[in-house]
């Protein structure tokens, strides 16, 4: 190893651990999307000013440790650990029911660690495909926002709704945009990313003021969780998830990674949903569909976020991808570390600063440590674990470190005026999540169509 | 307990949020901002700037911590040792659900395997054996979906 590449690789491992655990942890909890919880982090990162390599081994530990302790909450609680843990909870709660919730645990990470092994070399593979397409790709890439935002806005719930809604979005961020240009001569990415990312909880925090809303919110009692029987036999190695698996959903989970590892552009919930249904329809053994099905979507939470992130980050620089566009944002933009010109399509962000060995060489430290730490951990100490989060953290505790941690970020962007930048959009963003079912993808991409497509039309 | 109410997908009673959220965001933003306003006045900005932040983020987990201390989840966990119905009864609701199990015996060896490790195997025998004989045709394409 060269010794100018020790730094780097110093940073990447260093950071990658500091993602694993942190991750770990906060995939226990359930109901932690992933955009609300990553975007915001790996942007604390970046303006702390962690070189790149520290930058994207923790971003790409993160998600992939988060996407393996999300599966405690779904299989042991029957409650959903983050978005994309809901199309297998269905499968997960079914395998609780017939009690073996263990099992579907066991099935859904190791599926998700053979999914990562397999998307870090595709998703290069395809990145360098398409590295020749990137300065076309580029140069009508606000057209191309404009349409991905119509496409992802027309396959979330909110259909058709999400589409028009797509309209009043873009304009308050115009309108934003216009007086924060007057006011301060520049412009603010981050807490509209913000307002974005915790639109749902700024909503509800809101409505948690109004009477009315807090009628509407009002619970009679405490929750109730029904927390599975720790059935594990006690003891015994860890297990191997090549030997957890069969060899059909060994090759089912590698193939469906493999491909959603080339539709970097579509939302990892919906191949996951699909990459299910496809391979639940070729099993015909009940019992088998159960724990595949369960295994395959798990896997493609994994592959999807790798792919989504890498392949815009390699070939393009542009966040052309609905991961791209919400939980990486920030290794996209993030000034004024990373930039992205809108005017010019010039960026200057982790597409500039790596080159393909170094995000291969960075991807596989941070894959290796992430799974060196989820899995065992998730392994050995999922029933323990899940009960400490359920009965010792509150969710009062959680909320009020995110209400601080929006505050202080926003504040260190542009003072009060970012902070009310942030209450809008995400009272705005929450009330078309909650309302019109127009997720915070969409609105990552109204982002896109407001600094890039709506200069792009005036120009015309 | 009249001031539970569902923010962002959990229960919480809204006085603790509120002071919750009060001790965190006061004890974070004026965390950061005495640390913004004294690493400016030893002229010390863009990086400074940066400090102050990352002071800000320990003030947001610390008022995270305190906040968790003094108000508890409101979840009540109950443990079900395992269920005390009658296996096949619980099968038939799975499979009411979700369809046909199938028969583990056309499994192949090592997920059969698995599937005995379980202690699910016989359960599975007798609720297909059942299921057979009450519908004899067409049995495994009216449950699919």
């Amino acid at each position: 190893m060269s010794a100018e590449l020790i730094e780097p690789v110093l940073w990447a491992i260093g950071m990658a651990l500091l993602a694993a655990v942190l991750f770990t942890g906060i995939g226990l909890i359930s109901g932690t999307d992933e955009t609300a919880t990553v975007a915001p982090i790996a942007l604390l990162v970046i303006l702390l000013g962690v070189p790149p390599a520290g930058v994207i081994a923790f971003f790409l530990a993160a998600v992939i440790a988060k996407h393996i302790s999300h599966a405690v909450p779904t299989t042991l609680l029957g409650i959903p650990g983050d978005t994309t843990a809901v199309p297998m909870l269905r499968e997960a709660q079914l395998l609780r029911a017939l009690g073996v919730p263990h099992l579907a645990l066991q099935k859904a990470i190791s599926g998700g660690v053979v999914a990562v092994v397999i998307a870090i070399p595709l998703s290069i593979i395809f990145a360098l495909i398409l590295t020749p397409f990137a300065e076309a790709i580029e140069a009508v890439a606000p057209w191309i926002f404009a349409a991905a935002a119509v496409l992802v806005a027309y396959t979330s719930k909110g259909r058709l709704g999400a589409v028009v809604a797509l309209i009043p979005f873009v304009l308050v961020i115009v309108g934003l945009q216009a007086f924060i240009m007057e006011q301060k001569e520049t412009t603010f990415t981050t807490s509209f990313f913000l307002g974005i990312a915790t639109g749902p909880l700024i909503f509800d925090l809101f409505a948690s003021l109004s009477p009315a809303g807090r009628r509407a919110m009002r619970q009679e009692g405490k929750r109730e969780f029904a927390l599975a029987p720790d059935v594990r036999r006690p003891g015994g190695r860890l297990p191997n998830p090549l030997k957890v698996l069969d060899r059909t959903q060994l090759a089912y989970t590698s193939g469906s990674a493999a491909i959603t590892s080339a539709t970097f552009v579509f939302s990892p919930v919906a191949m996951a949903v699909l990459m299910g249904e496809i391979v639940g329809s070729r099993i015909k053994n009940g019992y088998r569909r159960l724990t595949t099905v369960a295994t395959v979507r798990n896997g493609t939470t994994e592959s999807t976020y790798l792919a989504e992130t890498l392949i815009p980050l390699i070939a393009i620089g542009l966040p052309l991808s609905p991961v791209a566009a919400g939980p990486a944002a920030p290794l996209f933009n993030a000034p004024p570390v990373y930039t992205l010109d809108t005017e010019t399509g010039v960026t200057n962000n982790l597409h500039d600063l790596l080159t393909t060995g170094q995000f291969a060489l960075f991807a596989v430290i941070a894959a290796v440590i992430a799974i060196a730490i989820a899995y065992p951990f998730v392994m050995k100490n999922a029933h323990r674990a899940a009960t400490w989060v359920m009965t010792s953290v509150s969710h009062e505790a959680i909320i009020a470190g995110f209400a601080a941690l929006i505050c202080v970020i926003c504040l260190y962007e542009g003072g009060l005026l970012a902070l009310g930048v942030t209450i809008t959009v995400g009272l705005v963003g929450g009330l078309f999540n909650r309302m019109i079912g127009m997720h915070a993808g969409v609105q990552f991409m109204g982002y896109y169509v407001a600094v890039l497509t709506v200069p792009a039309i005036l120009a015309l | 307990m009249p001031h539970l109410i569902e923010v962002w997908n959990d229960t919480v009673d809204s006085r603790h949020l509120t002071g919750g959220i009060a001790i965190s965001v006061g004890i974070a933003v004026s965390s950061y901002l005495i640390a913004d306003h004294l690493f400016a006045a030893v002229g010390n900005t863009e990086l400074g700037h940066s400090y102050a932040l990352l002071i800000g983020i320990l003030g947001c987990i610390l008022g995270a911590v305190i906040t968790g201390f003094l108000f508890k989840p409101k979840r009540v966990i109950t443990t079900s040792t395992a269920d005390t119905r009658d296996r096949q009864e619980i099968i038939d609701e799975v499979v009411e659900e979700y369809g046909e199990l199938g028969d583990p015996r056309e499994l192949p060896e090592v997920v059969q395997e698995e599937v005995r490790a379980l202690g699910l195997f016989e359960a599975l025998v007798d609720n297909h054996e059942s299921r057979r004989t009450d519908r004899p045709a067409g049995h495994e394409s009216d449950r699919e979906k």
